[in-house]
């Protein structure tokens, strides 16, 4: 993200921070649309956000990246105002289970479906699901992970590490029962 | 080394995070432990499997749908600046703060009467102006899929934000009960609008305010006689039961002097509920329409009280809504809203056109023409045809056969795939369709 179109936002340049809202509407919706699981909340989700950022942008202050700071108000608005009644999994549940070695089958499917892999994300807690999306959809790091979800660092590693056990362990349930092809 | 520390080794190795050493404690470990070794298989796939998730795109520019709201943003900030200017606003400006912070007020109990006569009038009109003006904001901020309904979005705007739940709180507790008598119906809804409100933005809450500086001057003079209250209790067969209580109560009611300013009180707080959230309907149980107006009775200012009551009254009963969105329009400078209005929020789907109006006619009207709730689509009734036309194409998308009788709309799915209409036979029958936008087809249902 370019720095000087940042400061020309602040300092008021409307087009500038427009341009700005342009470049990050993607990201943003990206984030959106996977912690919260279908496109419709994700949208008003992304709109909400960017708003947001259109009237908080003076608040942005350049110690922290910029992509965090959006990250952060994003993820917030998703975790906050989006959140479902629908039941996640206990993330205890796949704890450190070590499965036996595998039957042939598994040899076979090579790869999860992405479909299977998007509805396992879904049924992570939230803050899970938000480091996920961060790492892997974002590309972000811990620091830049922490950052985004003022979480402690070692918190998100737990979470990352926590929710990788756990989405591996959903995705061979689904395989073990058949339910993809 | 255990398998569950070469368990971190391997998490930490998708993340490129190992050094040479621990990278080769892992490999050393994998070689000779085939648990492990699976379990590395499963967590590499799945990691590749993460990177490689569709990196979706938002199928219209957010930030074009978007752009409307932004003006209308930019146009209050312009007007805040206006305001600061005049004279008056200050104390208002403390009233609208007062009702920000109203959840923590209302465990408060007030009984001193005087303090309420004189205070009470301005406050709720400034108090219900930022409940407006708040209301919009809350509208404009949360956007609800077409097809909920009003009735979902007041939800939505409820416990949408994280202090959502305090102002819930305070309005189911008794005690609000107190301040719902020295308020009337404004306090609570201002109050739990701004409230939440806080909690998610705090600049749109100034603004808020300071617009209602604006709002509550407009209300003062317009002060229409059309008494939104009026006939509400009537609506409600409990408040009118309360009343035989005491006579004050009736005869406050029909006290024809409930004052220019009081009426003017009414109408904003009748304005606040049609203002996009409908927050006192919301907020208020059934019960508590009622429960003032008895409580009022027990005291003298009953004259204000009642208007405010009333219009309460008035926003909690389903039936009163179009009443009250009919009274919005008088109370309104037509500006705001109508910035607001379809012609953006389609693109989101038209829950905004929800807010303002009352709900899409429930009554027997034919709908003949209905945006789709991604905004990409529009179906019209056109010859007894029903057409599904791209929103900004233009292109047909569908054309269906002439049907023998009036067609009407009768809405599209969530996920704007197919829109269903009906058509009313001259026989007297109804057939209904379904048309599956990406088939072209249609399917008598």
């Amino acid at each position: 993200m370019e720095p000087g179109l940042i400061r020309a936002a602040q300092l008021g340049d409307r087009d500038a921070l427009i341009t700005l809202l342009r470049e990050i509407e993607t990201h943003v919706y990206r984030t959106a649309y996977y912690i919260v699981g279908n496109e419709q909340d994700a949208m008003d989700a992304a709109q909400e956000a960017l708003i947001r950022i259109y009237t908080k942008i003076n608040s942005y202050e350049e110690k922290a990246l910029f992509k965090t700071w959006v990250q952060r108000i994003v993820t917030n608005i998703c975790i906050d105002k989006f959140r479902r009644s629908k039941p996640t999994v206990s993330i205890e549940e796949h704890e450190l289970v070590f499965r036996e070695k595998q039957d042939v089958e598994e040899e076979v499917l090579s790869a999860y479906a992405a479909k299977d892999v998007r509805e396992a994300i879904d049924k992570l807690p939230e803050h899970h699901r938000a480091v996920v999306v961060l790492r892997y959809l974002q590309d972000f790091s811990y620091n830049e992970i922490a950052d985004s979800l003022d979480l402690p660092l070692n918190t998100v590693k737990s979470y990352l590490f926590r929710a990788r056990q756990q989405l591996q362990g959903l995705l061979q349930d689904y395989q073990k029962g058949g339910v993809r092809g | 080394m255990t398998c569950q520390e070469v368990m971190e080794l391997m998490q930490r190795q998708l993340d490129g995070d190992l050094d040479e050493r621990e990278t080769a404690d892992l490999t050393e470990h994998i070689r000779h432990c085939p648990e492990c070794e699976a379990m590395m298989e499963r967590l590499n796939r799945l990691s590749d499997e993460l990177e490689n998730l569709p990196k979706v795109q938002p199928r219209y520019s957010l930030v074009d749908a978007i752009l409307p709201q932004l003006e209308q943003i930019d146009q209050m900030r312009e007007e805040n600046l206006l305001l600061t200017q005049t004279s008056d606003d200050l104390e208002i400006e403390q009233a609208a703060a007062l009702a920000s912070s109203s959840s923590g007020r209302s465990r408060v109990e007030r009984r001193s009467a005087s303090w309420f006569e004189r205070r009470s009038v301005r406050w709720l009109s400034g108090v219900a102006a930022a409940g407006l003006v708040i209301g919009l904001f809350l509208f404009t901020y949360e956007p609800q899929p077409f097809g909920q309904g009003t009735q979902s979005f007041m939800l939505e705007s409820r416990s949408g934000s994280s202090d959502g739940g305090a102002g819930d709180e305070a309005a189911n507790s008794s005690e609000t009960y107190s301040v719902q008598n020295q308020m009337g119906a404004a306090d609570a809804g201002a109050g739990n609008t701004s409230d939440s409100m806080a909690g998610s933005d705090n600049e749109p809450s100034s603004d808020a305010e300071e617009r209602s500086a604006l709002r509550s001057g407009a209300d003062k003079n317009s002060s229409s006689p059309a008494s939104p209250g009026s006939d509400a209790p009537g609506e409600d067969p409990r408040p009118a039961a309360r009343q035989d209580r005491t006579e004050s109560s009736g005869s406050a009611a029909k006290r024809p002097s409930a004052a220019e300013s009081n009426t003017s009180a009414g109408n904003a707080a009748g304005a606040d509920s049609s203002g996009g959230t409908n927050q006192p309907a919301a907020v208020a149980p059934p019960g508590s329409s009622n429960q003032p107006v008895a409580d009022s009775s027990e005291r003298e200012d009953a004259g204000a009280l009642n208007n405010g009551n009333s219009t309460e009254a008035n926003g909690s009963s389903p039936p009163a809504n179009k009443g009250i969105t009919a009274e919005g329009g008088t109370a309104e400078e037509e500006g705001i809203y109508s910035t607001a209005e379809p012609e953006d929020t389609d693109n989101t789907g038209s829950y905004s056109n929800m807010g303002i109006t009352s709900e899409p006619s429930s009554d027997a009207k034919l709908k003949h023409e209905l945006v789709s709730p991604n905004g990409v689509y529009r179906a019209v009734v056109t010859d007894r045809k029903l057409m599904v036309v791209e929103e900004t194409a233009g292109g047909t998308v569908f054309e269906s056969r002439t049907k023998n009788g009036d067609i009407s709309i009768t809405g599209w799915t969530a996920d704007s795939a197919s829109v269903e209409y009906e058509v009313l036979t001259k026989d007297g029958t109804v057939e209904r369709y379904r048309v599956d936008i990406n088939l072209g087809t249609e399917t008598k249902i």
